[in-house]
């Protein structure tokens, strides 16, 4: 059911990835072994439990392998499904990564490979990358491509399979302005071919004697996806960064939105530092999106991710790091207010993470 | 010029789709058949309490001693009123896919799987069996025939009702 808990789900492995890749940098002399879980909850009756296991590993002087193990344990009651008879679910997701990093301090390139799968989907991504420090390492300019293929099934139904196919670009600029300031700006396009609805959702139309007719979703076949990011880490003080981002995003479904966070992180001595974040998240809905359409139309959606909302996150998490050991902990509460969701106008959640990396 | 060049290079680059949110296609779909030869089906089959006789549900459906438009026990045994037969045209109508009708939600769901059905929760729940085996069922065939442009005369008479 990942169409169904697409934005759940992502939110608790983004936050995993962005942990356990901020994680990864191999320091041991010959790996790094990184075990992380986390505790997804909300208040639309869903929990998600992850947990992964990453090994990363020089190779050579120059070259580093990698992979990592995710599994995702879901059971959710959303309103999503108990309005299609279907009840509480629980499911798990599996994911395998392997990939391999090269680097002579000046050029450096990157390749990965992650394969993932659950009972109603299974997706195979393959990711390139390249980077180029330029004068004496103050600007580094890379250059990311990605495929995805995923195959959609629907719980229960041997008769049910349909192929989305994604691609992307992204361009980056990291600039070390001065010994206080670090930028960096992206530049992210992506295209998505295929089916883009949900077989487990419906579209509600006003119908006759003031009810609500459901409609099997439809969404267009194609998507292209624009997003520009700019980043800014500021020392402070002696031991202390604020970490700023802002995003804006355009797609061709109508969609527009704007992210923009902070975060404060304080190293206390010489082993402990403190973070804290705040992000919030606003959104148009998308063009064909209507809570209860007034008439059947071409595309029809009960997708609240499609429709006008805003978000807001808040964290905090501290770090300890020893001479070949790093421990961190973290805790997130958001909220999401869905303006034209009648179902689900409010949405409220936690997660909860651990993490461990030894270096070897 | 640059500046604008640059204008409408950004517009072609974020700008939507054309036709998003057009107006679907109406599908024929014809009336005295359902009210007479549909209905009938759809009472027989879907309109338990515990299934599609559930306001609740996507997929509802008004019948006599069943869910009912109005909620008035007394009238629960009632004749269908023309709301209630509106809204299940309407619901039935939502389950017909436009550009094949063959694979309607409407014929697949209640279709075994083994004879080329969908997954159907009600399947899953009344001893594993769907409503209909394959697609010799007369009841199917009806169901069938709407969808492919059967019609009736405005006076079938629905056994039981007050058409």
């Amino acid at each position: 059911m990942r169409l169904q808990l697409s934005a759940a789900a992502a939110l608790a492995s983004l936050w995993m990835t962005v942990w356990a890749t901020a994680a990864a940098e191999p320091t041991g002399d010959h790996a790094d072994v990184a075990v992380r879980t986390s505790l997804y909850a909300d208040d639309d009756a869903t929990v998600i439990s992850t947990t992964s296991v990453a090994v990363e590993g020089r190779a050579t002087e120059r070259a580093t392998l990698r992979a990592h193990y995710v599994a995702d344990a879901v059971s959710s009651a959303s309103v999503d499904v108990v309005t299609a008879a279907t009840g509480r679910w629980t499911e798990l997701r599996s994911e395998v990564q392997g990939g391999a990093a090269w680097s002579d301090g000046t050029w450096a390139v990157t390749a990965d490979y992650v394969h993932s799968r659950e009972h109603d989907w299974a997706s195979h991504t393959v990711a390139l990358s390249g980077s180029r420090d330029l004068f004496q390492h103050n600007l580094t300019l890379a250059l990311g491509v990605s495929a995805v293929d995923n195959q959609v099934g629907r719980a229960g139904d041997v008769t049910f399979a349909r192929q989305q196919r994604s691609a992307g670009v992204d361009a980056r600029a990291v600039w070390v302005a001065s010994p206080r300031d670090l930028w960096s700006a992206s530049y992210t396009v992506g295209y998505v071919a295929g089916y883009q609805a949900s077989p487990y959702r419906y579209a509600l139309v006003a119908g006759p004697a003031a009810t609500a007719i459901g409609f099997p979703e439809t969404a267009p076949d194609r998507r292209l996806r624009h997003a520009v990011t700019a980043r800014w880490n500021h020392a402070v003080f002696t031991a202390a960064a604020v970490r700023s981002h802002a995003r804006v995003y355009l797609d061709d479904w109508g969609v527009a939105s704007m992210t923009a966070g902070t975060g404060l992180a304080v190293a206390l001595g010489e082993h402990l530092e403190v973070e804290a974040t705040l992000r919030g998240y606003l959104q148009r809905h998308a063009a064909f999106y209507q809570d209860v359409y007034d008439q059947p139309r071409r595309y029809l959606t009960a997708d609240r991710e499609l429709s006008t909302f805003r978000d807001v996150f808040a964290g905090a998490r501290a770090r300890w790091r020893g001479e070949r050991v790093v421990v961190d902990a973290g805790v997130t509460g958001f909220g999401f207010w869905f303006a034209e969701f009648e179902r689900l106008p409010r949405r409220l959640g936690v997660i909860g993470e651990l993490g461990l990396r030894v270096a070897l | 010029m640059r500046r604008g060049r640059a204008v409408v290079v950004g517009v072609a680059l974020a700008g939507c789709q054309g036709g998003l949110d057009a107006p679907r296609a109406p599908v024929a779909l014809d009336r005295p058949y359902f009210d007479c030869r549909v209905q009938p089906v759809l009472t027989k089959y879907c309109a338990a309490l515990a299934c599609h006789g559930d306001a609740d549900r996507f997929f509802t459906v008004f019948a006599r001693n069943r869910l009912r438009l109005d909620g008035d026990e007394a009238q629960r045994n009632g004749f269908l009123g023309l709301d209630e037969r509106d809204v299940n045209f309407a619901a039935a109508a939502a389950l017909v896919d436009p550009e094949d009708v063959d694979a309607s939600p409407l014929v697949r769901k209640p279709l075994a799987q083994a004879a080329g059905g969908a997954f159907h929760v009600g399947a899953t729940r009344f001893g594993g069996a769907d409503v209909f085996a394959d697609t010799t069922d007369p009841d199917y065939q009806i169901l069938s025939q709407w969808l492919h442009g059967a019609t009736e005369v405005a006076t079938c008479q629905e056994p039981g009702s007050n058409l």
